[in-house]
């Protein structure tokens, strides 16, 4: 999961050396926590959210495989 | 389009051998039969079978596209097999996996994320706009007619009553085969009304002149 964040991130963003991302184990529900520098915000959200919301959308199908939700946290 | 000319004692032994030598699977190439079951040598040699399969030539995009979905694949936990092609400025891919309905989702939905995430990887690690088209399964296709066909209904809605028709919402690209399925009628026109996720088609009559 956090692997699969991870690699997005790092390939879109500017300052891939900036990129944090923790994975908090919930029991039904896990939440990846992603940060990155402030520049490359817009880089990870898209237009309109897009890719923020491609991303939820690959970790949902991720999670379905083991039965679980993912939520996955953007930090400012 | 490159071809290479391979011979065997059956077809599936040629073919065999030509895979090998490309290092390509079946799906990924084209075949063709040059001459079944002819004796290879003028009079003594024996059988056999000369094939001709031809085969695209991996570009550097197609090959970084190929790369990332099946990186992105296998970071989902999804055993596939990637093959593509490069057809004016569009690379296709498609995906061969042991889950089809977990990478297509909802309405497609997971399809167009995968699709979409591949996209921006692919055009932020070659800096250059590129068009990647993402097919599981045929699945896009499927859609497609889909599509033409709901278009199709709409318009003669239109045609019978005169009035406008509001599609449900959909994204860019189906707008666009929407409206491309629509171009050449005669008596309705199409046009995009709305914001963001609710951004949608209208079909109405044309003007009369």
């Amino acid at each position: 999961m956090k692997e699969l964040i991870e690699y997005i991130v790092s390939s879109l963003v500017d300052k891939p050396d900036e990129v944090v991302v923790r994975e908090v184990q919930g029991e039904r529900t896990m939440v990846i926590e992603l940060k990155v520098a402030r520049e490359d915000l817009g880089k990870v959200i898209g237009k309109q959210g897009r890719t923020a919301r491609a991303m939820r959308t690959l970790l949902n199908a991720a999670a379905t495989k083991i039965n679980k939700r993912a939520v996955l946290e953007i930090i400012e | 389009m490159n071809w290479i000319e391979e011979q065997g004692k059956t077809k599936e032994e040629a073919i065999d051998r030509a895979l090998r030598r490309l290092g390509r699977a079946l799906r990924e190439v084209r075949v063709e039969v040059l001459d079944e079951n002819k004796r290879l040598l003028k009079l003594l040699g024996a059988r056999g079978t000369r094939i001709r399969v031809y085969y695209h030539v991996e570009t550097p995009e197609l090959a970084a596209a190929k790369q990332i979905v099946e990186k992105l694949l296998k970071l989902l936990h999804v055993r596939a097999d990637v093959v593509g092609r490069m057809e004016e400025e569009t690379i296709y891919l498609d995906v061969e996996s042991d889950s089809p309905g977990l990478l297509i989702g909802k309405q497609g939905r997971t399809l167009e994320a995968l699709q979409y995430i591949a996209t921006r990887v692919l055009e932020s690690t070659r800096h250059e706009r590129l068009r990647l088209c993402l097919d599981i399964g045929n699945y896009q296709e499927r859609h497609a007619q889909q599509l033409a066909g709901l278009a199709r209904k709409l318009a003669d809605e239109v045609r019978a009553t005169g009035k406008r028709v509001t599609a449900p919402p959909m994204n860019p690209a189906d707008r666009r085969l929407f409206h491309m399925a629509l171009r050449d009628d005669a008596d309705v026109t199409t046009a995009s009304e709305g914001e963001g996720l609710l951004r949608t088609i209208v079909v109405s009559a044309r003007a009369e002149r």
